[in-house]
């Protein structure tokens, strides 16, 4: 009988029906005493055995008849008490198995009251009953032929199995809700969590980029000026150059001695700011260079450099050898630029032995290490790392003639590969000047350029110069 | 100033009787630094002078001595134009633009004679019809070598038109 969900409207309709219909017999039971047994006994027999409990009461809630089943399903049996007390009596509650159910609203109660009830639910629970159970009770008054009411009768039915399912899937249901919920909590919490770390994140990185670019930036603008301050330092250096030349050549030895002295500072200061300038321009052209990165072959670039180099090569009576070289992902021109500096260098601070120069070239990992090795006059590890500053040098130009650029050329133009450069002293003397290039092309966003300098180029002439052609970027 | 100046330099001899035989080449040189003009007419002269140069300090100075030529004044139409590209104003590459734009003037040859090495320039000067484009080298030797050359070349080489 127990059904997870209610009764249909139909058979509700039915039950009533046989409700109605049982109490109208008992109602107009004969009055005659033998009949009235019989047919007590007849209805006696039905009440007693019926599966649906059965409780009648007469106008003032004096039990008349309190059925077998009825006794089962409330636990107690007929006990005359204050039907104001019986919900108390009975332990009578709502559904909800804790809110007392008033005694007045009881269906019995209110069957004897004359009002008619359908399919009230209640729970009982008291001593005979631990577990308590869910019914559902349908009262109907009971009226003489006045139609006053003289009695009251209910139909209990269980439905606890029902209630209980109900319960259960309430519950799952209730903590599937809860777990839904929680689940959602949780979810929103590491939302919300996520979100703020991804905004951190987002801002952390913000300003990363923000101070990356602004160090590209104020890198390029550097270059930028070095470049343009250069490039327009040398349209009057070009007049100074000129006029102290022309005033050599034209008076020199016409003066006193001094005169001439004066003269030959002039030009000689001259020509060596020329050379800073040029170094200097040459120097903010690296930067400035934004050429696609190719291949190099190292090989023809070694070449190429060999040719320019040959009358210095052949006037200092060096001899140059190289390993065979890889190709790289780079700039040609640079490429050739770093080698070049570094094959001067080499050539240019040699002892009293005639100069030999050696360039190696073997993997290393991810990079190619380059190395250029000399048997000149060595460095103390002490200037290993000035070197390579613009400017440094570790001789007077009496000694050794440069302007100490050529180096700090070298540094940018391996770092601007991805590359490193140092020096290594050789212990049988001589030095060996070591650079690596990775094999792969690494990402060079870093290098945010304002403008590309290397339309605009000026060659770095030789001809004023008192010494070996610069190694400068530009100089073929 | 409208009017250039003719730099005859005083203890020098009058120009050599020129390949065309008639009269001596007329340059027009149009430069504003006062050093390189000096510099250059050095340089002429060190090389034995055979060029009669004026000199406009600047492009809308050179356009209105360009246009007296043009409309027949007296003063001989140049033969030759010797050009620096940064000059105040009116630059030398707006002056060029508008000499090769000229039915009377283009054919005047043009010498851009200037310190740019930017190939971005040299290329720019010969869209513009430049006739030629040299820099001026740093560097007195180198200097005056180059204007010996050009000496050499278009007053003892080359033909003109209408001569
Ligand atoms: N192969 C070498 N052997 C010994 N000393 C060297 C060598 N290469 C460089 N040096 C030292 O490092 C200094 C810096 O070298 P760098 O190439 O930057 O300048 P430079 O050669 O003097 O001038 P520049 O290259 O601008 O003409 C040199 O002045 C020299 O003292
Ligand atoms: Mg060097």
């Amino acid at each position: 009988m127990a059904t997870q969900s209610g009764p249909s409207n139909s058979v509700r309709s039915l039950r009533r029906e046989a409700a109605d219909e049982l109490f109208k017999r008992v109602a107009g039971m004969p009055r005659s005493p033998e009949g009235l047994r019989n047919q007590l006994r007849v209805l006696q027999a039905i009440v007693n055995s019926i599966g649906e409990g059965i409780v009648l009461a007469d106008e003032h809630g004096r039990f008349l008849l309190f059925n077998p089943a009825a006794e089962r399903l409330v636990g107690l049996g007929a006990v005359d008490s204050d039907p104001a007390r019986w919900s108390e009596h009975y332990g009578i509650v709502y559904p909800d198995e804790k809110t007392p159910f008033p005694s007045e609203q009881l269906p019995l109660f209110r069957a004897i009251r004359g009002e008619p009830t359908d399919e009230v639910e209640m729970f009982v629970r008291n001593a005979r009953l631990p577990e308590g159970v869910h019914l559902t009770v349908s009262g109907r008054p009971l009226r003489d032929e006045t139609g006053a009411v003289r009695a009251g009768g209910v139909i209990l039915r269980e439905i606890t199995e029902r209630r209980r399912a109900e319960q259960v899937l309430r519950a799952a249901h209730d903590e599937l809700e809860d777990r839904v919920r929680e689940r959602t909590r949780d979810l929103s919490r590491t939302n919300r969590l996520l979100r703020r770390e991804v905004r951190e994140r987002k801002r952390a990185e913000a300003g990363l980029a923000r101070r990356a670019e602004d160090l590209a930036r104020s890198n390029a603008e550097l270059e930028q000026f070095a470049y343009v301050a250069s490039h327009d330092l040398k349209e009057p250096l070009r007049m100074v150059i000129s006029y102290v030349q022309l005033l050599e050549r034209r008076y020199k030895g016409r003066l006193d001695s001094a005169a001439d002295d004066f003269i030959d500072f002039a030009v000689d200061g001259a020509l060596r700011m020329q050379d800073l300038v040029d170094g200097l321009l040459a120097y903010s052209r690296v930067g400035a260079a934004r050429r696609a990165f190719g291949p190099v072959d190292c090989e023809r670039v070694l070449e190429d450099t060999l040719s320019d180099l040959q009358d210095a090569i052949k006037e200092a009576g060096a001899s140059i050898t190289h390993d065979p070289l890889p190709t790289v992902p780079g700039d040609a021109t640079l490429l050739g630029d770093l080698l070049r500096n570094l094959m001067v260098n080499g050539i240019k601070f040699h002892g009293s032995d005639p100069p030999r120069v050696h360039i190696g070239a073997s993997r290393r990992g991810r990079d190619w290490l380059f190395s250029v090795t000399d048997n000149g006059i060595g460095i103390e590890r002490a200037h290993a790392d000035r070197i390579f500053a613009i400017f440094q040098r570790l001789h007077s130009r009496a000694q050794y003639p440069g302007t100490g650029i050529g180096l700090a050329i070298c540094k940018k133009i391996a770092e601007r590969h991805g590359g490193r450069i140092w020096v290594e002293p050789q212990r049988e003397g001589g030095s060996s000047f070591r650079f690596t290039i990775p094999a792969k092309e690494v990402n060079r966003n870093d290098y945010v350029g304002t403008k590309d300098h290397s339309t605009d180029a000026t060659r770095r002439p030789g001809p004023t110069r008192r010494h070996a052609p610069r190694e400068g970027v530009a100089a073929r | 100033m409208l009017l250039g100046k003719a730099l005859p330099l005083a203890e020098e001899a009058p120009p050599r009787v020129q390949a065309t035989g008639y009269r001596p080449i007329e340059v027009l040189l149009v430069e504003d630094n006062p050093g390189d003009v000096r510099l250059i007419m050095e340089a002429l002269r060190a090389a034995g002078r055979r060029l009669h140069v004026s000199v406009a300090n600047d492009g809308d100075e050179a356009l209105a001595r360009l246009y007296r030529y043009n409309s027949h004044f007296n003063a001989p139409r140049p033969d030759l134009i010797l050009l620096d590209l940064n000059l105040p104003r009116r630059d030398g590459r707006e002056l060029l633009a508008e000499l090769k734009a000229d039915a009377e003037l283009k054919s005047i040859p043009v010498i851009v004679l200037t310190s740019s090495q930017s190939p971005a320039d040299v290329r720019r000067a010969y869209e513009l019809n430049a006739n030629c484009y040299v820099t001026k080298p740093v560097g007195l030797e180198q200097f005056f070598q180059v204007m010996k050359s050009i000496q050499y070349f278009w007053a003892t080489i080359v033909e003109y038109p209408g001569k």
